[in-house]
């Protein structure tokens, strides 16, 4: 995009405000990402930051190659990987649930007992997404989050479309399975 | 054990939610598993599984956006420039004072030249039969080209 390529140019002079105007369409996205990743709101917002800061440093290298977009959500995924990572590393899985936990909209017009029904299976939902290994993880999120197709996925991470499908493939199998025998399904 | 048309009818049910089955695909697939119990609940769940890590990413975070303030605290973590690239010739050139560049570009291809003069170039030949003078006049022209890089790295720095 010309417009896109000027931004660039700007940012490169040191013009934040082109910077701004860049990730403005892409930051919720970003944000999104890494939410459903790490599940609480304040480590996504570190995490979303983390990768504007890491897309900002790297404009120097950015290609061209590859959309812009394209680029930054594979910078985007990539850290909030990285950030889960280093939580498990560090063992600090938070205690409290994540932000998410308690939104439901019909909370106030079920029984307590279908509430937590949903709840729990919310959060063992989100642990089974979460075991995935990274590789898996990052085509899961990207493509069940932003219904994308396999050979925009395949862009973003920059790998063969082929291998997209087949990481697809593997994860809906272990998905399913663990879906099954822990009795997700309605 | 499940037969070829089973295991084909499995592995287009993948390809069915990747959403890149052709119509003539879909039909075969949908026509065997109206005939075959196994491969129909096998959809089924597929489908389900698939529909439940659907919605819980939609339910979970589909409409969160990001929290107040979000460009005023990145703003003050970005560092002042993007960094550049050692290796993009542009960039290069950025990061060579302007001025110094050309002259710089012409002392390197003249000492390239005269480099090549001197080993590999032809030799003049005296009246006593020694091509010294020439090489002292080489000698001579790369010393003064030399002192010119000097005062040119005084520039930079």
């Amino acid at each position: 995009m010309p417009q896109e390529r000027d931004l660039i140019q700007q940012c490169l002079s040191g013009n934040r405000d082109a910077f701004r105007r860049l990730i403005e369409p892409h930051q919720d996205f970003v944000f999104r990402v890494a939410l459903s990743v790490l599940g609480s709101r304040e480590e996504a917002e570190e995490a979303a930051q983390d990768a504007f800061v890491r897309t900002f440093r790297g404009l120097g290298s950015f290609s061209g190659q590859v959309p812009f977009q394209a680029w930054l959500y594979r910078i985007a995924v990539r850290t909030a990987l990285n950030a889960r990572r280093r939580r498990r590393r560090r063992r600090l899985e938070r205690l409290t649930p994540p932000s998410w936990f308690g939104g439901l909209a019909s909370a106030a017009t079920e029984a307590p007992d279908a509430v937590f029904a949903k709840r729990d299976a919310r959060i063992r939902l989100r642990s089974i997404i979460d075991r995935l290994p990274g590789k898996l993880h990052e085509v899961v999120v990207l493509t069940y989050l932003q219904e994308l197709t396999c050979s925009e996925v395949a862009e973003i991470l920059n790998v063969p479309e082929g291998t997209v499908k087949s990481r697809l493939y593997r994860a809906r199998e272990k998905l399913q399975k663990e879906i099954e025998r822990q009795g997700l399904l309605d | 054990m499940p037969n070829l048309a089973c295991r084909e009818t499995r592995r287009r049910m993948h390809i069915y939610l990747d959403g890149d089955l052709s119509p003539i695909e879909e039909e075969a697939m949908r026509s065997h598993a109206a005939r075959c119990m196994d491969c129909a609940r096998a959809f089924e769940r597929l489908r389900q599984s698939d529909d439940a890590v659907r919605r819980h990413f939609a339910a979970t975070v589909g409409n969160e956006t990001v929290p107040a303030g979000f460009w005023d605290s990145l703003s003050e973590r970005l560092p002042a420039r993007p960094g550049r690239n050692p290796w993009r010739p542009s960039d290069l050139a950025d990061r060579i004072p302007r001025g110094v560049l050309a002259p710089a570009a012409v002392a390197a291809a003249l000492m390239l030249a005269i480099w090549g003069l001197e080993m590999y170039g032809p030799v003049y030949p005296t009246g006593n039969g020694s091509s010294a003078p020439v090489r002292k006049e080489l000698a001579q022209i790369k010393a003064s080209i030399l002192e010119m890089e000097a005062e040119l790295e005084q520039q930079w720095r």
